[in-house]
């Protein structure tokens, strides 16, 4: 009987080390540190184990991960009624959504005196996939010095912790799957990944982007692409049959009302009214075509086409206002630098500019982040913007930062564009690509 | 080595700490931040107002979103401060000179702080007594009424939504101030930080232990 876990390579000193810099980093955070859309998910979480509002529709199998882990830590956290206050009639209606509520209800919660050990509760469980993220990218490595490396650029980037422990975002929870469906696809089991792939999309859209490009780089043969499509879509279209079969709620239909997804269409061409070409699109489809062109097949395959599509991503939408979609590209950027050094470097030159790009959130993105320490010291600290904006202006400095942010990322997209395999076909239905 | 790294850790501490030691700094009393436009120019006889709830004490400072349609004005802007619409007596008025007033960033108004505007309602508006059509400056406004404690005015009457606005209390911080905040909010969890305390000490010690261990094997492989 096989044993996977025997052939685990076991950590050396020096990874162990990295180990226990970038937990201690993380735990010097954690309970320290939050934004309200911690807040907003954790809120829906509590209507589901408090007060049995079993909602679906937008998010919601995030919603019903978190209420479960509500319910189950509820004996260590404070008195539910002193924490989840109902500042309106409709105890529905969340607080850490709106305008006017919202500044309440957040500095009720930050005051709270048993703030610290909620939100390190609260964080705990991103802790434990951000750990298994870690390995599994340690154990896609194909060497011992691989995988160290890779281990390292997850465990100590600043990005990540700064996304999930600072921020307290839980991306890293559709990051756990999508690096799960890598890991799966490296060991030849392609529907298995195709499926944990599908869990990422049901918890985080943006997922759905690399489903082309994985679908079209593990199977070679049409029949076997369309069903892996369909593989990869099973667990969303699962989340929103149950939807609809209950309470009538299509989750879609949340989806189609976000905002969010204009941010995909900021940067366009208008050619005339009523006829503009959206650029994100424009590029991603070209990808998509050089992809189904391209006649090799595998992961090293699959990593470079989804990277240059996130990274387009990143360098042509609008992603300022939320600092946590910047943690998306991190797995196949991992997996990718160990390749290609130079990816390396770009990436810490990314960081800088990112920092700068971030401050578009104003005080939201800066002092308020540590708010819990001494809310009236945190709240009162102006953001950077505030502090610059008598010498420039703030929206040129931000714009300038963006577009250098854009052409690290570019640049990033064409030197791992130069190192894909190209074997053109004529024909992108050629059956024998293998 | 170590010692040079520990006396620069020490130092950048220390810097930090002093920087923190009686900073001044500004807390947002109210805002409201949207616009969805313009409402045309402010001339003479006209004027542009809203009002609002101070939520801390030493209000010191409004921030008005003004635009000079990207010309220079001749016409000065005057700004006064009451407790309310009906008030026949400012507490506060300035005359802004043209060059004061921003096209592309608010427009900070500052004034002596008020000690005890903590929970107090005021209402500002803003006059030109020269200004003319083509020589005049405007402000930004939201249609929307988003800003729940106050509203905008306009000729000194109620309008439906807001001016585009932020006032700001003035605050001072020592360390030890906020060092008191924390410390007295952590104590009200001590089995928490007891636990946490251990944790981290526990890696911290581990951390050490690694490096004495990477320290020791690099001296052995040199001998």
């Amino acid at each position: 009987m096989k044993r996977p876990l025997k052939h685990f390579p076991k950590f050396e000193r020096s990874t162990w080390r990295v180990f226990v810099v970038g937990l201690l980093v993380r735990l010097l955070v954690m309970p320290f540190a939050a934004h309200s859309d911690l807040m907003h998910m954790y809120w829906g979480a509590h209507l589901i184990a408090y007060h049995q509002r079993l909602t679906l529709g937008f998010e919601a199998l995030l919603r019903y991960l978190h209420g479960g882990y509500l319910w189950l830590i509820t004996p260590m956290l404070p008195p539910t009624g002193s924490l989840w206050v109902h500042l309106a009639e409709d105890p529905s209606l969340n607080p850490f959504l709106g305008t006017v509520v919202s500044m309440q209800g957040w500095f009720d919660f930050i005051s709270h005196p048993q703030v610290f050990r909620t939100l390190f509760l609260l964080k705990a469980p991103y802790l434990l996939f951000d750990l298994a993220c870690a390995i599994l990218l340690y154990r896609l490595g194909s060497d011992r010095a691989r995988s160290r490396q890779m281990f390292t650029f997850w465990w100590l980037n600043p990005i990540l912790v700064f996304a999930v422990y600072v921020y307290g975002r839980h991306e890293v929870i559709a990051l756990f799957f999508a690096i799960l469906s890598l890991y799966l696809i490296k060991r030849k089991r392609q529907n298995w990944g195709l499926l944990a792939l599908g869990l990422a999309i049901a918890i985080r859209y943006y997922a759905v982007f690399l489903l082309p490009f994985f679908v079209f780089s593990v199977e070679a043969r049409w029949k076997k692409r369309i069903q892996g499509l369909i593989i990869g879509l099973i667990p969303w279209l699962a989340v929103n049959l149950v939807g609809w079969a209950l309470v009538g709620s299509i989750e879609a239909w949340g989806l189609v009302d976000l905002p969010h997804d204009y941010y995909l269409l900021s940067m366009k061409f208008e050619i005339a009214a009523w006829d503009h070409l959206y650029i994100f699109p424009l590029v991603y489809f070209l990808l998509v075509l050089h992809r189904l062109y391209n006649r090799e097949i595998g992961l090293q395959s699959l990593v470079q086409y989804s990277l240059i599509a996130l990274l387009l991503l990143f360098a042509t939408a609008y992603t300022g206002q939320s600092p946590h979609y910047w943690t998306w590209f991190l797995p196949l950027l991992t997996i990718a630098t160990v390749e290609n050094r130079q990816l390396l470097l770009l990436h810490v030159t990314q960081i800088p500019f990112l920092i700068v790009y971030s401050f578009i959130g104003g005080r939201s993105t800066a002092g308020y982040l540590f708010a819990p320490i001494s809310p009236d010291f945190f709240w009162s600290l102006p953001s950077p913007v505030e502090a610059f904006e008598r010498f420039a202006s703030p929206e040129m400095v931000i714009s300038l930062a963006r577009t250098a942010f854009s052409a690290v990322s570019l640049w990033m997209a064409y030197l791992v564009f130069r190192q894909i395999k190209i074997t053109f076909s004529e024909d992108p239905r050629a059956k024998d690509a293998t | 080595m170590i010692v040079r790294r520990s006396i620069q850790w020490g130092l950048i501490l220390c810097l930090t700490l002093a920087s923190l030691t009686g900073c001044t700094l500004y807390q947002i009393a109210a805002q409201q931040e949207k616009a969805t436009g313009l409402w045309g120019e402010l001339v003479v006889g006209e004027a542009f107002g809203q009002s609002f709830v101070s939520t801390h004490d030493n209000l010191h400072r409004i921030d008005l979103a003004t635009a000079t349609y990207a010309r220079t004005n001749s016409a000065a802007v005057i700004f006064h401060l009451l407790d309310d619409p009906e008030a026949t007596r400012d507490i506060i008025s300035i005359t802004l000179p043209e060059p004061e007033i921003q096209n592309e960033r608010p427009t900070s108004i500052r004034f002596p702080p008020l000690p005890d505007s903590g929970g107090r309602s005021y209402y500002f508006y803003i006059e030109s007594p020269e200004g003319s059509p083509g020589d005049a400056i405007t402000v930004y406004a939201n249609a929307q009424d988003r800003y729940s404690a106050g509203t905008a005015y306009r000729n000194h009457q109620a309008v439906s939504g807001d001016l585009t606005f932020t006032a700001y209390s003035r605050e001072t911080f020592t360390f030890s101030r906020v060092l008191d905040d924390f410390l007295s909010r952590a104590a009200q969890d001590l089995l928490f930080f007891l636990c946490y305390g251990i944790l981290v000490l526990g890696l911290c010690v581990g951390l050490v232990f690694l490096i004495w261990r990477r320290a020791a094997s690099k001296k052995r492989s040199e001998l």
